[in-house]
């Protein structure tokens, strides 16, 4: 596979962090795994990358990568009680910059004041590409305001769809760049089909598979693209990651379906 | 449980569909272009191509294939192919290919010595096995062999040596570049080199007159002379052959007497009273394996009749046989009785054989016996043969010489030339020999009188005469100095049939076999080929003679169904094959065993078990190889079937679905 080069000159004429959203508006898709991974591969490609966990009511990358004994985190960020450079921690296998959730604050809830002062300093931050891993549900409008695109998780069953649009319909209406990444991708007769989910969404759509990887990475607390590269699930992401890298900085193009082509990589019947 | 259902059904209907055209295959050999399948007892046929005649040198090929006789395949079949030469096997290659297939074997010639080769090329695996015969001919290198070379004497000192070469040709390509070397070692030393026109291939056999040599008999004594020869094979380049050295002796007289005559005693005739010897043999000059007659003339002048009784002892009876052992001869009547020598058991050497006359009148009875010398000496097989016959007659004065030449079955003699030496002290001079028989010259140089006869044509197994009257002849000893050489080179015609193979079986007896014959025919117009075979009494051929149509380069086959009688053991037939001037004897040996004694007994035999358990592992693969194909085939469709079905499918209406709800998403 051919890979896009990145190199550091391309990426020191932008001035400001590409800031990435991992959304979802129905729980438990896999916004974690996505934003996880893909953070992974594009600090593999070469990204100064920090990786943000600002799910509030339910963070777990800090178990994702082996980081749970980490106390300082995006709350203690938010309010002021600790710069960026304080929070963030690196994940030693990767080199990846993390700025992990706080675990102890079970019933936070962001105000409007916290979150625009914790993401202004986050894009004033010396990073190429800030991925942050969102809670699910509805954000505040100031959250919108730096971001340079929202990658929307979904399943391939109607509620994680229909939720999926509904999301989609609010970053639309910010002008905001929103692209969808269809995971647990299993091939089976009740999922919605390829052809459906590309008809009804305006922007790119990736699919990831269903793969025994994703359980066993987290498991292991190391990301699945570092545990088996080779694995269906990591090809499948280091595409999103290459369709990312050739983005920042570039036009997006709505017409090319990018990720695991889970309808052209069945052995039997066609992309429907 | 859906699934297993449908497992089955696909199951059935692939193994109706398989059997089906595994049937339809074997009764149908039409061009299918459906999968080919591996049949572990898959018939085939091999086809093998070998060229009839292989040149001696260099590599040749044998190509055969392997061909199934159904739609089947057989990957690596395991095979042999055999050479034998006179039954013993020569050659043998292990070999492995796949049915279907063509293939080549390479075969470098130089390990075959020249000879008809007959082979086998068998390939097997567990189930089937099949084999092809291959028979060929290698053409052996030029060979050449010096099988005489003689000084024609006496010779004299200072005078020129004449000598004889003949050279046998034993390989089928001709020699080329021949170069005769003499070494003369005693009394003084001499080499000559002498080069020689190319020899034609066997088996042809060139009697050549070298051109005489001076300085070969400087001084009286015997001479020590050697002789080899050099040549090459055309088909083999930068390579010379060489000749064994043919040692002969000659003796160089003194000069002790001029070419004039000298009066030498004459052994008398015998007289007997009242019965006159009008001739009686001398000296006879014969080769072994030939016959050549004489005779006793007998004459009475006297007014009663006698009665005569001729007789050989009984030890040469089979060598020397009368035309009459007694007669009685009536006044002033001649007679002439026929002595026949047969040489065949003759082995070369100088025999003196003695004839009894013995002649009674009014039973007054006088004998006496005449001593023929007969001079025996071997030649080549595919020689010409030159018979003398040396009659005294009218009381001696006088010499009949009857020169017979013969060629055999192989040889052709045209625009020949044959010389008869005889010593020049024989007759004063040339006016005393009348020579008739076949055209003639007479000349006299170095103490000879040569006799030049002109041989037109002379055919295979023909025999002309040539005749010369000697009158007053001066010395009656030197009547065996005369001998005869042929100096036209004779030509050996190729046979014209050519026996290929014949095979007998092994029989039982009383059994039944057949005898099969191949041979080719090469003669150059049609003609008829007759073969007789013919064996031992205890043996019924139900058509011991044949003659079958034959054109040019035509392969002959002939069957001699036979029935074997009570007698076992090994027995000789002989098989006689002719057709017009050719000829062919081959002794078939054959075998004869005893029929098996059918015997009622019970017997415990213990269980043959052949193979290995890995071996009967395979073969039960390959016995169940169909079902398991179907079985697979039926896997592979059923779980592709069930994926198919159960992956994603696009739903019309789910899709209106999402649209509608994406719209309410929408509104505000």
């Amino acid at each position: 596979m051919k890979k896009n080069i990145i190199t550091r000159n391309s990426i020191s004429q932008r001035t400001n962090p590409y800031i990435v959203r991992i959304s979802a508006q129905k729980g438990g898709v896999g916004k974690t795994t996505v934003a996880v991974n893909l953070a992974i591969a594009m600090k593999m490609r070469g990204y100064l990358t920090l990786l943000v966990d600002a799910d509030t009511s339910n963070p777990a990358i800090g178990i994702h990568l082996g980081l749970d004994y980490v106390n300082a985190g995006f709350i203690d960020h938010v309010r002021g009680r600790a710069s960026t450079e304080s929070v963030v921690v690196t994940h030693a296998p990767s080199g990846l910059a993390v700025i992990c959730g706080s675990i102890t604050n079970a019933a936070f809830m962001l105000t409007y004041k916290e979150a625009k002062t914790s993401y202004d300093e986050l894009k004033k931050s010396r990073y190429d590409l800030i991925v942050i891993d969102t809670e699910p549900g509805y954000v505040h409008d100031v959250v919108t305001e730096g971001i340079n695109e929202t990658i929307i998780v979904s399943n391939p069953d109607m509620p994680s769809y229909i939720s999926a649009l509904r999301i989609s319909e609010y970053f639309s209406s910010k002008g905001i760049l929103n692209s969808m990444v269809v995971n647990r991708v299993a091939g089976k007769r009740h999922e919605i089909s390829s052809r459906e989910i590309i008809e009804n969404f305006n922007g790119k759509v990736g699919f990831l598979p269903e793969d025994d990887i994703v359980p066993i990475s987290i498991a292991a607390k190391t990301p699945a693209v570092m545990l088996n590269p080779k694995s269906k699930f990591s090809k499948a992401i280091d595409e999103i990651a290459d369709d990312l890298s050739s983005r920042i900085g570039m036009p997006l193009d709505n017409d090319v379906v990018y990720g695991y082509k889970a309808g052209k990589k069945r052995i039997f019947g066609s992309k429907r | 449980m859906r699934m297993l259902a449908g497992f089955i059904f696909v199951f059935l209907i692939l193994t109706v569909f398989l059997v089906s055209y595994s049937i339809a295959a074997s009764y149908n050999n039409a061009s299918l272009t459906a999968n080919v399948v591996v049949v572990p007892g898959c018939p085939f046929s091999i086809s093998a191509n070998v060229p009839r005649v292989i040149a001696g040198v260099g590599n040749f090929n044998i190509n055969y294939s392997l061909s199934p006789t159904v739609n089947c395949t057989l990957p690596s079949m395991y095979g042999m192919l055999r050479l034998y030469n006179n039954k013993r096997m020569v050659y043998s290659e292990n070999l492995s290919a796949n049915v279907p297939s063509s293939n080549t074997i390479r075969i470098n010639t130089s390990s075959l010595k020249g000879g008809q080769y007959s082979g086998n090329l068998s390939f097997a695996n567990n189930h089937t096995s099949n084999f092809t015969n291959v028979d060929f001919t290698v053409l052996s290198a030029a060979k050449l062999v010096i099988s005489n070379f003689r000084v024609v004497g006496p010779v004299n000192t200072g005078s020129n040596i004449n000598m004889h070469l003949i050279l046998k040709s034993e390989g089928d390509y001709g020699a080329g570049n021949v170069i005769l070397f003499l070494n003369l070692t005693s009394p003084y030393i001499k080499n000559l080199t002498i080069p020689i026109k190319n020899i034609p291939a066997a088996p042809a056999s060139v009697d050549i007159a070298l051109p005489s040599e001076s300085n070969l008999a400087l001084y009286a004594g015997t001479y020590k002379i050697s002789a080899y020869v050099e040549y090459t094979d055309p088909m083999v380049s930068n390579k010379t052959y060489t000749t064994a050295p043919f040692n002969t002796t000659y003796i160089v007289n003194a000069p002790s007497h001029p070419s004039k005559p000298v009066k030498l005693p004459a052994v008398p005739i015998p007289k007997i009273p009242k019965i006159t010897i009008t001739s009686a043999p001398l000296y006879i000059t014969m080769n072994s394996n030939s016959t050549i007659s004489t005779s006793i003339g007998i004459s009475n002048p006297s007014n009663s009749t006698e009665t005569l009784n001729l007789s050989v002892p009984g030890y040469i009876s089979n060598i020397v046989k009368l035309s009459t052992h007694s007669l009685e001869l009536t006044p002033n009547s001649n007679i002439s009785i026929s002595v026949l020598v047969d040489g065949k058991n003759l082995s070369s050497g100088v025999y003196n054989i003695p004839i009894n006359v013995s002649a009674t009148i009014n039973n007054k009875t006088s004998s006496y016996t005449d001593y023929a010398t007969f001079s025996v000496s071997s030649s080549g097989v595919n020689e010409p043969v030159v018979n003398t016959a040396v009659e005294l007659q009218n009381n001696t004065n006088d010499g009949y010489v009857v020169i017979s030449i013969s060629t055999p079955s192989n040889v052709t003699i045209t625009n020949g030339t044959a010389i008869t030496y005889l010593p020049q002290g024989l007759v004063p001079n040339e006016s005393y020999m009348d020579a008739y028989g076949m055209p003639n010259n007479i000349t006299e140089s170095d103490g000879y009188y040569y006799v030049e006869w002109h041989i037109s044509k002379l055919k295979p197994l023909q025999t002309v005469y040539a005749y010369i009257y000697v009158r007053k002849q001066v010395s009656q000893l030197l009547f065996s100095g005369i001998h005869t050489d042929i100096l036209a080179p004779s030509v050996t015609t190729p046979s014209i049939l050519h026996l290929l193979y014949v095979n007998s079986p092994s029989f039982e007896t009383l059994g039944n076999g057949t005898t099969v014959v191949e041979l080719l025919y090469t003669g150059a117009y049609p003609s008829s080929v007759n073969l007789e075979l013919t064996g031992p009494p205890y043996m019924h051929i139900y058509n011991a003679s044949q003659s079958l149509p034959a054109l040019p380069n035509q392969l002959l086959y002939a069957y001699f169904k036979q029935t074997a009688g009570n007698t076992s053991g090994t027995s000789i037939e002989k098989l006689l094959i002719t057709a017009k001037g050719a000829a062919i004897n081959y002794t078939v040996p054959l075998v004869i065993n005893s029929r098996p004694v059918k015997i009622t007994t019970t017997t415990t035999i213990a269980p043959n078990i052949i193979g290995t358990a890995a071996e009967a592992i395979k073969g039960a693969v390959q016995r169940y190889f169909i079902l398991l194909l179907v079985i697979i085939i039926a896997i592979i469709i059923t779980i592709s079937y069930y994926r198919y079905i159960n992956k994603p499918h696009y739903d019309r209406s789910r899709s209106e679905y999402i649209k509608s709800m994406k719209k309410r998403i929408g509104k505000k």
